[in-house]
């Protein structure tokens, strides 16, 4: 519900499209390596107040990091490719 | 009454179609870091050269190799039904048909990219196959390839869904495959996040990460990496759905389908549906080809059409997507910057061209059309599948409103036998409709408006 307070929200449930199963707004918050997914807008909104949540417990710098936009799919392979032979290489 | 449709399989399609051959406009491409178009040796590292081949093809038709065919007979041709309980339900006079892709042993269409995949691969010498997966579709599939192929599959599983979906796990290790929890120790990358987050339930990102690395740090060189969706060589192994479809329509006489509907996600079910249609459009069939997306995440339906470049050093790929802004501070000024929510270029490029008109439905009229389904013509379908059957839902209205008798054809995609959480959450009352408001949408496309966009090239025809 619009306004619920986020302290309530972390069992709550929501269809994730990126996995294809239901997870709790515990998982949303923090999937992101502790911060939480770019897309937390997006499927929170309406349901809950995310954004004041958001603001409470985020810089305006990390928040502005972990909304950025996922890369599609060719850059993140790309990116991916080269981070595993620089740790081939040692570097 | 004629309900469903078979082909026999010296009927089944031998050959794929590549829309990419067709499309009015040219696509843009995924450029390098050096801003030149990314070479096939830039993704020798996770694909065998005959994809790479394939993901860059403008050839109009590939054959399909016989040896995947003769694995595809397991269950293709798929039936084409006509639901009929379904029309007599709501008193439509449109014709309502629908590609029955949850025949499959996995149970959706994905396999008709794993076996194809998995096979490319075998043949380039590859002994091993990783990828990631989250619910489990994608990693069941091409574990069932690679067992009929005999090739070794790793599939590295988001940990909050190694531990949700127990029986998605099962099925890849019943076909050989091996499910391992993301992030593992078994890549630096997992450990990386570990020696950070010991507890941490893990994202398809790390998945991802972990795949690739498998696959690229393996010395023997005999490792590479395949993905279900988005790229343009998993939708043409999709597009043999469509060319069936149109087989088995003209064996029962339907001379023109109006409506073709399909989910969207990735792309790829729908692709493998609409493509061979759209070919027909571009040369001037009436055909409305709509691709169905879910309202909370609205990709197509609300996103500006521009590059997305993501990296302050420039040394990724821009690629041209329908993505959408959320930015509270506005990135570093470089071209793109924008979210991508991972659609096929290749889709993007339709709807961009006029040739697909998308749309977004509230996931509890989704629901409500998954029930009626399920109590009419019988089957119980995947929660992705139920956005293109409320969409033929909301057509067959229309056809009704307009007394006209359109002919309606859809994908369902995926049966939901291991999905019925979903279907419990609805029957308890928990669901409840969320959509992004225009105010959240505006204020952060606001914060993107000084960015370049990417050239939309497009013939303004449709």
């Amino acid at each position: 519900m619009a306004g619920a307070s986020c302290a309530d929200c972390d069992d709550r449930e929501i269809y994730c499209r990126i996995l294809g199963h239901y997870v709790c707004f515990s998982y949303c918050r923090c999937s992101q390596e502790g911060y939480p997914c770019s897309r937390v807008l997006d499927c929170w909104s309406g349901s809950i107040n995310i954004r004041s949540y958001l603001e409470q417990h985020y810089t305006a710098e990390e928040m502005a990091r972990f909304l950025q936009p996922p890369k599609p799919k060719m850059q993140t392979l790309m990116d991916l490719i080269r981070q595993a032979q620089d740790r081939m290489k040692g570097t | 009454m004629t309900v469903k449709v078979f082909l026999n399989e010296d009927e089944i399609p031998r050959q794929w179609y590549n829309l990419a051959a067709d499309l009015p406009s040219p696509m843009l491409p995924p450029l390098g870091p050096d801003g030149n178009p990314i070479s096939p040796e830039m993704l020798a590292p996770v694909f065998p050269m005959n994809l790479i081949e394939q993901e860059m093809s403008q050839k109009r038709w590939i054959d399909i190799p016989e040896e995947i065919l003769e694995i595809l007979y397991r269950w293709r041709p798929s039936p084409l039904h006509r639901a009929v309980y379904l029309e007599k339900a709501l008193g439509t006079p449109a014709k309502i048909y629908y590609k029955d892709e949850s025949v499959s042993p996995a149970g959706s269409h994905k396999p008709n990219t794993a076996v194809a995949q998995a096979w490319y691969n075998k043949q380039f010498g590859i002994k091993k196959i990783t990828t990631e997966t989250g619910a489990g579709q994608w990693g069941s599939a091409l574990s069932f390839a690679c067992s009929l192929l005999g090739l070794e599959c790793k599939v590295f599983m988001v940990r909050i869904s190694f531990d949700q979906k127990p029986f998605r796990k099962m099925m890849m290790e019943t076909w050989g495959g091996k499910c391992i929890a993301s992030p593992s120790a078994e890549t630096q990358a997992g450990r990386d996040i570990l020696a950070k987050m010991p507890d941490t339930p893990g994202s398809l990102g790390i998945a991802i990460s972990e795949a690739v690395e498998a696959a690229v740090t393996d010395t023997t060189g005999q490792t590479r990496y395949a993905l279900g969706s988005v790229l343009n060589h998993v939708l043409l192994h999709q597009t043999i759905i469509g060319q069936e479809a149109k087989k088995q329509l003209a064996k029962i006489g339907e001379k023109k389908v109006d409506v073709i509907i399909g989910c969207a996600g990735g792309g790829s079910n729908f692709a493998g549906l609409a493509f061979p249609f759209i070919v027909d459009k571009i040369n001037g069939a009436d055909i409305d080809v709509i691709p169905v997306e879910p309202v909370a995440c609205p990709t197509l339906t609300r996103a500006p059409f521009a590059y997305d470049h993501g990296d302050t050093a420039k040394m990724t790929p821009l690629l041209p997507m329908y993505t959408l802004g959320h930015n509270f501070i506005p990135p570093p000024i470089h071209a793109g910057g924008l979210r991508y929510h991972g659609m096929a270029p290749l889709v993007s490029q339709t709807v961009v061209e006029g040739l697909a008109r998308p749309m977004a439905i509230p996931q509890l009229e989704c629901y409500e059309a998954a029930m009626l389904f399920a109590r009419t013509e019988g089957m119980i379908i995947a929660p992705e599948t139920s956005h293109a059957v409320a969409c033929v839902i909301r057509e067959a209205h229309k056809a009704r409103e307009e007394g006209k008798e359109k002919t309606i054809l859809f994908n369902l995609s995926g049966h939901g036998l291991l999905d019925l959480n979903g279907y419990e959450k609805f029957f308890t009352g928990s669901l409840i409709n969320y959509e992004p408001p225009d105010e959240e949408l505006k204020k952060s496309l606001e914060s993107i408006k000084d960015y370049p966009e990417a050239p939309q090239n497009r013939t303004g025809k449709w």
